[in-house]
């Protein structure tokens, strides 16, 4: 009898032990404070939330470094786009200070400003004492760090901009008689029908039309801010500009160059499959993200290195290119302030960011130094970093909304060009109902 | 039963079910309730905390207004259902197979299980290649025999059809070795009776076999109608939901409103609406099994 009690007793104790134990896991303790000295915060340790790609990738490879010389211990989460994006809000809404450093692009800062997740690093910036004069944060490029700020505050350090640009193979554009590249869209439209040889296994043109992560929407805003796109300028409704001419333009645009020119299965392209068949010559031309073309450039995994061509096809207005910024952001719940800002401060030193593009990790420098170095000046050619810069400086920002409801309407403008694109409505009734669904969400 | 303990054995009843019985309660009916009760009956946004109100029934009857949540709800139906008629018609079929005593039997009866433990995320992936149009396995058999392949994830007429044909390579095992245990604990004595009556291994299939295993038809139904409506990670994999909104069942529509535009008010309230779903069906199942249990 008492033999039995005491196992039952010593179960249930065990028992506790293991669920307090798992219970225990999550919570952060807080740093002891720092000790004076040259590596103030040897010993304590941080984690870093990032996006899966190169530039990343690389500084979590160069991170030993930093580690060798701080004594400061750096953990590593790495998350493709579409895993990414919503463990970074969820982690930090739920403020357990799960993160010290997050990546983070202005298609999800809206929803960290306005839930306050993140905090502004002017503090450190402008101190002495934790920033050194040579670190020279005035070398970002100002509209790069605005995308970054919020209300006046600068609350991340720009660390890869990009923008849209026209990337085509040059040797199969000679083969088909073409010598340089479209100025227009309805010269693109040409060029895609004459490149779009199917019995050979090429197709025209290749764009992203997956609906995974919204990623259609990203390649369908690109043709509509040439076309004067705009989400607030001009508007009476602010985002509720679906069924104005501009975006049932593109929608037609869009759908009739991919159905028409597109590879088969088109409909569930990414950026990386965009990326694979232009790499292996089976489509002639992209526009996407400018940060592809290093890895066009890479003969390790393309076969068109060294054919490449970019060019950057000019559209109405000033902002009729996209500006997705990636930045570093500190979180709010960090209890790791002082480590975080150390490793913040090498991440993004001009050391680090022109390494950067020195080694093909990344297109577009943030910093003017690092446009201007030599080793980007050598690394890159002229006629890539030309259209790099010009797709830059005629960037909008607000390519995506900038609002906290930014997600949803990104996503109600994924499913709408998703059905018409495979035809399960018509271009108009899916642009319509999209649009009454924004209208809806943003009570108009 | 626990009136047949005593003393120190009724303490130690009490303690063994009772520390489970709490955990479970704080785990996982606690949240339930404050789910159901409190967060659906709110608008809350994670991004816009401030200003979150209690509005009643507010999200349900935004909800049943919304043409999404409705497509959604037929697209769950659809791919629960479609999965589970094929299920059971190749269950029932790989059943009577493997119910045969054969020499390795018990090899080929642990070889059918694998597709069962392969992770559906994994599995997800695989199949998305394998439906890829242009260098994808499937159409590259079929361009073989000269029939043109479709574009498996792309067409919207046919994107659910694929996420069925993978739901049932998946989980078709777990109904087979269900009406396996069925059918190897059928009496012997019918099928006697019934071949000396000349009967035909079809009328005997019909007219014994199928009545005598409803109970345990209905308890696989059960599983799967309860698993089904829960899948995921398969759809998420290879289509996200699309093409448009073709394969976005309920489960994926309220992933979406729950984690990407944070509306967790709007999500408990879907999550709420399939809880009750899927316990109707249960439920309906459950009493089924017990009727013919009890005749």
């Amino acid at each position: 009898m008492r033999r039995r009690t005491t196992a039952a007793v010593g179960t249930v104790v065990v028992f506790l032990l293991v669920a307090s134990g798992l219970f225990a896991t999550g919570t952060q303790e807080a740093q002891p404070a720092p000790a004076a000295g040259a590596n103030p915060y040897a010993g304590q340790s941080i984690t870093v939330f990032m996006i899966d790609a190169a530039n990343w990738r690389a500084l979590e490879a160069w991170t030993p470094e930093f580690e060798a010389k701080s004594g400061i211990k750096v953990n590593f989460d790495i998350l493709p786009e579409k895993a990414f994006l919503p463990k970074l809000t969820l982690s930090l809404s739920s403020r357990a200070g799960e993160y010290d450093v997050v990546s983070a692009n202005n298609r999800s800062t809206p929803q960290l400003f306005a839930g306050g997740w993140v905090q502004p690093i002017g503090k450190f910036i402008n101190d002495p004492k934790m920033t050194e004069a040579s670190y020279n944060f005035a070398d970002f490029i100002p509209g790069l760090v605005r995308t970054c700020s919020y209300q006046g505050e600068v609350y991340g350090i720009p660390m890869q901009g990009s923008s849209n640009i026209m990337m085509y193979n040059k040797e199969m554009y000679a083969a088909a008689g073409l010598a340089s590249p479209p100025k227009n869209l309805d010269e693109l439209m040409a060029y895609a029908k004459k490149l779009h040889m199917p019995e050979k296994e090429q197709y025209g043109i290749a764009l992203r039309a997956s609906r995974e992560g919204g990623t259609n929407g990203f390649s369908w805003i690109m043709i509509w801010k040439i076309l004067g796109g705009s989400w607030t300028e001009g508007a009476e409704q602010p985002y509720a500009v679906l069924d104005k001419a501009p975006a049932i333009r593109a929608t037609e645009y869009w759908v009739s160059l991919l159905d028409n020119y597109g590879p088969p299965g088109i409909s569930n392209y990414n950026w990386e499959t965009v990326l694979v068949s232009l790499q292996q010559a089976k489509v002639s031309q992209t526009i996407d993200d400018a940060e592809l073309g290093p890895r066009l450039e890479n003969p390790s995994e393309s076969k068109i290195a060294g054919k490449v061509g970019y060019h950057v096809i000019e559209g109405r207005g000033d902002k009729y290119t996209v500006g997705p910024v990636w930045g570093l952001f500190m979180a709010a719940d960090t209890k790791n302030q002082g480590p975080a800002w150390e490793w913040l401060k090498w991440a993004t030193s001009k050391e680090t960011i022109i390494r950067l593009a020195k080694e093909g990790k990344i297109g577009g420098p943030t910093r003017s130094s690092g446009f201007q170095s030599e080793e980007y000046r050598n690394k890159y050619s002229k006629e890539y970093a030309d259209a790099f810069l010009k797709a830059m400086d005629h960037g909008d920002p607000e390519y995506s909304p900038l609002i906290p409801q930014g997600p949803q309407i990104r996503e109600i403008l994924s499913i709408a060009i998703s059905k018409a694109l495979s035809k399960q409505a018509t271009i108009e009734a899916a642009m319509k109902e999209a649009n009454d669904q924004i209208k809806k969400l943003l009570n108009y | 039963m626990y009136r047949s303990y005593e003393g120190s054995d009724k303490t130690t009843f009490y303690l063994m079910i009772g520390v489970p019985f709490f955990l479970l309660v704080i785990l996982t009916v606690g949240p339930l309730l404050y789910s159901a009760f409190y967060i659906s009956l709110t608008n809350w946004n994670l991004s816009m905390v401030a200003e979150r109100r209690f509005i009643g029934l507010g999200n349900y009857a935004e909800m049943l207004g919304n043409p999404e949540f409705w497509n959604s709800i037929f697209n769950s139906f659809y791919q629960v259902f479609g999965t589970l008629a094929l299920q059971l018609v190749i269950g029932m079929g790989m059943a009577l197979l493997l119910a045969r005593p054969m020499r390795g039997m018990q090899v080929v009866r642990s070889i059918y299980l694998i597709p069962m433990m392969a992770t559906p995320v994994v599995v997800g992936q695989v199949w998305r290649m394998l439906y890829t149009p242009d260098l994808g396995l499937l159409n590259y058999f079929l361009s073989l025999v000269g029939l043109p392949g479709p574009d498996w994830l792309g067409n919207p007429k046919i994107a659910m059809l694929s996420v069925i044909l993978t739901d049932v390579w998946l989980t078709t095992p777990f109904v087979t070795m269900i009406l396996l245990a069925g059918l190897i604990s059928l009496p012997g004595e019918p099928y006697e009776a019934a071949r000396v009556d000349g009967a035909s291994g079809l009328q005997m299939f019909t007219r014994i076999t199928l009545p005598l295993l409803r109970p345990v038809i209905s308890l696989a139904a059960m599983f799967r109608i309860m698993d089904g409506f829960r899948r995921f990670d398969t759809i998420y994999v290879m289509t996200s939901g699309g093409p448009g909104n073709a394969t976005e069942t309920l489960n994926l529509h309220t992933y979406n409103h729950g984690f990407v535009f944070l509306n967790t008010g709007y999500a408990a309230a879907l999550s709420t609406m399939m809880l009750l779903i899927i316990f109707g069906f249960t439920l309906f199942l459950i009493l089924r099994i017990q009727q013919s249990e009890s005749v």
